[in-house]
């Protein structure tokens, strides 16, 4: 999974809805989020230094 | 909207945040080339988190609101602000000096996450304002689908060059994908 992967998607996502495609186009955003998600998980791995 | 109309208020609303979403994802790329910024991959999170809402306001745009596009916007803002959240967090220490440059003395992912929530709550406004038709095919909603478009290519490209195939490195010095290409075609 590459870093650049969700903003790929969203250019699909992008094109897609400007011609209209509404599903698809939703669907792309959303595997989108869902890469982004990953990407999170995988770079907020370590503890934050605070104390709530 | 039609050459002679003025937009509705939903329809203006649309356009006004798609502008205001393209002038913060110009305004990254400005300090990125023009300060030599690299964004750390949570600044990249972020900005993948505007662009997604920034597709929403197309979407809106280009085929008409929906409440579902809203409540996909606004799940998609959650997820930007939770990026930057976690970044505010990360520097919140009195010692730490925190990431990156400063707009206004405030660092760009605590102005992040002002606009992630300012979005939350002005999607929320336009599920409440009536839809008086968002669709626009005016020469301004394709100027700024466009800018939206090139931005997109620009971040895509940009974070190939800096991550190339893989992970970002957590604190960005240079931009690994280009060296790595230019290993890989001799120069």
């Amino acid at each position: 999974m590459y870093m650049f992967l969700p903003f790929a998607t969203a250019l699909l996502a992008a094109l897609f809805i400007w011609y209209e495609k509404r599903a698809i186009g939703l669907l792309l955003a959303v595997l989108t989020a869902l890469i982004t998600i990953a990407w999170f998980i995988h770079h907020a791995s370590d503890t934050l230094n605070i104390h709530l | 909207m039609s050459k002679l109309q003025l937009p509705s208020l939903s329809g203006l609303g649309n356009l006004v945040l798609l502008l205001i979403i393209n002038l913060v994802l110009t305004l990254a790329f400005v300090d990125q080339f023009y300060n030599h910024d690299l964004p750390c991959p949570l600044c990249i999170l972020q900005r993948v988190g505007f662009t997604l809402i920034g597709l929403i306001f197309l979407l809106n745009i280009s085929v008409g609101a929906h409440p579902a596009h809203y409540g996909f916007g606004i799940l998609f803002a959650v997820l930007g602000f939770t990026a930057s959240l976690r970044q505010v967090l990360l520097h919140v220490a009195p010692t730490d000096l925190g990431y990156g440059d400063t707009f206004f003395h405030i660092h760009f992912y605590t102005w992040a996450f002002v606009g992630f929530t300012s979005l939350i709550i002005s999607m929320a406004i336009l599920l409440i304002i009536p839809d008086g038709g968002t669709r626009s095919r005016h020469w301004l909603a394709k100027t700024l689908a466009g800018w939206f478009v090139v931005l997109l290519i620009g971040n895509l490209l940009s974070t190939l060059l800096q991550c190339g195939i893989g992970p970002c490195a957590d604190n960005p010095i240079r931009y690994e994908g280009f060296d790595l290409l230019r290993r890989w075609i001799g120069l």
